[in-house]
């Protein structure tokens, strides 16, 4: 609820907002705002004038009382391109991939997959002293990573590994890392999964959360102006997104027009805290527009909408262009699977709950995760899978 | 951060930071899972190799606070927060996790006990726990804010108290809780299962801001504090055993303020001064305490005070065993001081 209190200075918005009276959040428009500097907008007007004269607002003026609700219009929808069967819903949003591509993905995938098996194991077996598994989210990490382009920076929160996977890292230095042994490129400073690589342009891992949310905004300033015609992506989770240091990089990201894409995943749990403890409100796609961002809900599960929502015209272009700043959550539900997600945490502190963990873990293995299945079910509609049946690349991966 | 000077007591409690030691590389499976699982105890430290820089050492079985039950340093956190909340109808206890029972089982079994308004989860975000808790206790109400890792904060100490043991865990939180004054409370995490001895299951206060002399003597003075404490009792058993030389171990238990009598009457004793922390050595408390007790005892020294710290370094992973401060160069450094 917005009350401003009219003050010396008068800033005059852009008037081609009053088209989109009813702020529809999925469509920030062209709001302008971004773009124009208060002091540059010093304008005359008559007395007879009777329109909102506020600093830094842009509204008109309504005699009736009236609070916005929460969540008066039902949550920002979900983008997503295949339904649950991997179908396809909308032929024109097909991404008609190369066939390269889309194996590339499904390789990197599988890769991840079983290299997070065999080293939750390792955890438990003790032979490394902590891991964080991607199960589920691998579709975020492929989808966003193609996308991209080789150069752009990768801000990783922890859970990121597969942008990694997809720009090729050997799993010799995943595993060096995790080991902290001589061949770790970071030396042995670092706790597993810490992952860094200035070759792949992904940025070294940090523990405490969110503290790369403002550091990424400050490198995406840095691209911009060196005109190196690159984005920075930033990843984070649903609950790095209630620390204080993701409110001052989204703000930062939209005041300054830093091309950076922020990328949240939302698996709707901070180990045992799920979201209603987390957050009330639409989630953190709502969030974007209150910072001026072009924001976007997609379904983490489906990675051809993970590519599109990244790297569409729309994303990138924005990114590198004007507005800059560009959010997208993505909500990684999966029907009869929350409770398979919520176990997703660090292994060496948090203890899973007696008794549920081996089924869980075992139904999920068998069934590979939804993203993962859905995709799976995809590219077995696709002439893709005459080529080279799924089941030699899931061998291939064991390899 | 500014303290208002609350009505009641406001707890803040932090995992200890470091000390991940716990997990070196073994060299086979069965070791590892025996000291893995939660439940492993002091019993099966004679099949496993040693995996730990230190031995814990339980104290004697307390005798003067009632019946007493076998806890481990997370159990003993427990039993004083139950206590805290069944006295205390303001109490509350908030932070991440806490709801679940906590990553390190610090808080289970009281929200279903005392209610979801009194335990309970907030946001991922420290710094509105801690302005949070701030805000309770100005209302008169007793907060206990519980922060994850000690890593991800960096407030203004004011008061900052750390436990050697179960036993001293209860009773230094206990205090810390009824204490009018805002305090920090430090768990060592290494502790909280390796750690396990008889604590009284009755509600008991052990003195904020008092050392205790945990063993007597009369050439060198070592001080430390939280798991530490441990290093230096086997150094003081191998400077008894190889060189004769007796040694009166201190454990400063509240860190801020502390404790200035106990450490310089103990030093115009022996004469010599070892501290030893695992924080870097840089800035940390080893120096203010160094530069008190010159200040106080000067002409008492018989040789330079000495600090046997983490070097000036973030935490390392893989190098940990170089980093800590362990019984080998606190030993080393004992000799010199000696010899001087």
């Amino acid at each position: 609820m917005a009350v401003a209190i009219a003050a010396g200075r008068v800033w005059r918005p852009n008037r081609g907002l009053s088209q989109a009276a009813v702020l529809l959040l999925w469509r920030p428009g062209a709001r302008g705002l971004a773009r124009s500097h208060p002091h540059r907008q010093q304008q005359q007007f008559s007395s007879l004038d009777d329109k909102p004269q506020f600093p830094g607002a842009s509204a008109e003026f309504i005699d009736k009382l009236e609070f916005i609700q929460p969540n008066v219009i039902s949550g920002i929808p979900i983008y997503r391109v295949m339904d649950r069967q991997g179908q396809i819903i909308n032929p024109s949003e097909d991404p008609h991939l190369p066939k390269e591509k889309v194996l590339k993905l499904y390789k990197s995938m599988t890769l991840l997959n079983t290299m997070d098996r065999i080293l939750y194991e390792s955890q438990r077996q003790g032979r490394i002293s902590f891991y964080m598994t991607n199960y589920g989210e691998e579709g975020t990490h492929v989808g966003s990573a193609a996308a991209l382009d080789n150069t752009d920076l990768v801000f990783g929160q922890y859970r990121e590994a597969g942008v990694l996977m997809y720009r090729d890292y050997p799993l010799e230095l995943f595993m060096a890392q995790c080991y902290g042994n001589i061949s770790d490129l970071g030396k042995g400073r670092q706790m597993p999964v810490h992952y860094g690589c200035k070759e792949r342009h992904f940025v070294t891992i940090s523990s405490p959360l969110a503290t790369q949310i403002p550091q990424a905004v400050g490198a995406a300033y840095a691209a911009k102006r060196a005109n190196a015609n690159r984005v920075v992506i930033c990843y984070f989770g649903e609950g790095a997104a209630s620390e204080g240091d993701a409110h001052a990089g989204f703000n930062f990201a939209a005041t300054l027009e830093c091309p950076i894409i922020f990328f949240c995943r939302n698996n709707g749990y901070a180990i045992s805290t799920p979201t209603s403890e987390q957050y009330r409100g639409d989630g953190i796609a709502a969030r974007g527009p209150g910072y001026g961002i072009m924001s976007i809900r997609v379904d983490g599960n489906d990675v051809f909408a993970v590519t599109a929502a990244t790297g569409g015209p729309k994303a990138r272009a924005s990114s590198l262009s004007t507005t800059g700043a560009c959010g997208i959550m993505m909500p990684l539900h999966a029907v009869g699977l929350w409770h398979l997600v919520s176990h997703q945490h660090e292994l060496s502190t948090a203890p899973k709950p007696k008794g549920t963990t081996k089924p869980i873990l075992e139904s999920y293995l068998n069934s590979l995760f939804l993203g993962h299945s859905r995709y799976q079910l995809c590219i077995h509609q696709d002439a893709v899978r005459r080529e080279k049946p799924q089941s030699n690349l899931n061998r291939e991966s064991l390899i | 951060m500014a303290f208002v000077a609350a009505a009641a007591g406001w707890l803040l409690r932090l995992r200890a930071a470091g000390a991940e030691g716990h997990w070196r590389r073994f060299h086979g499976v069965g070791l590892a899972r025996g000291f893995l699982h939660p439940s492993a105890t002091v019993e099966d430290a004679a099949q496993r190799r040693q995996v730990a820089h230190f031995t814990f050492q339980p104290d004697p079985e307390p005798r003067e606070y009632g019946q007493t039950q076998k806890m481990n340093l997370f159990q003993s956190i427990t039993s004083a927060l139950d206590n805290s909340l069944a006295k205390d109808p303001t109490a509350v206890i908030f932070g991440e996790d806490v709801a679940f029972g906590g990553v390190f089982r610090c808080t289970v079994g009281l929200r279903d006990k005392y209610g979801k308004d009194r335990v309970f989860n907030t946001p991922l975000c420290e710094q509105g726990i801690v302005g949070f808790g701030i805000g309770i206790a100005v209302t008169g109400a007793t907060a206990i804010a519980e922060i994850q890792f000690a890593d991800y904060i960096f407030p203004a100490f004011d008061q900052v108290v750390i436990p050697r043991s179960p036993f001293q865990a209860k009773g230094l939180l206990l205090s810390c809780i009824e204490d009018k004054n805002p305090c920090i409370f430090f768990e060592p995490k290494i502790l909280y299962r390796a750690a396990a001895e008889q604590v009284p299951i009755e509600p008991y206060n052990i003195p904020l801001s008092q050392a205790e002399v945990i063993q007597e003597g009369s050439d060198v003075t070592l001080v430390a504090w939280g798991t530490q404490v441990h290093v230096i009792r086997e150094v003081a058993s191998m400077a008894k055993e190889k060189l004769g030389v007796s040694c009166e171990v201190i454990d400063l238990r509240t860190i801020i303020p502390w404790d200035v009598d106990t450490v310089c009457k103990s030093v115009i004793k022996t004469g010599r001064l070892l501290i030893s922390h695992e924080a870097p050595l840089t800035g940390g408390f080893a120096s203010e305490i160094s530069s008190t007790v010159q200040e106080e005892c000067f002409l008492n020294l018989e040789a330079p005070i000495s600090r046997v710290c983490g070097y000036d370094t973030p935490f390392p992973h893989i190098f940990e065993p170089f980093y800590i401060p362990d019984k080998w160069k606190c030993y080393d450094a004992l000799r010199k001081m000696i010899n001087y």
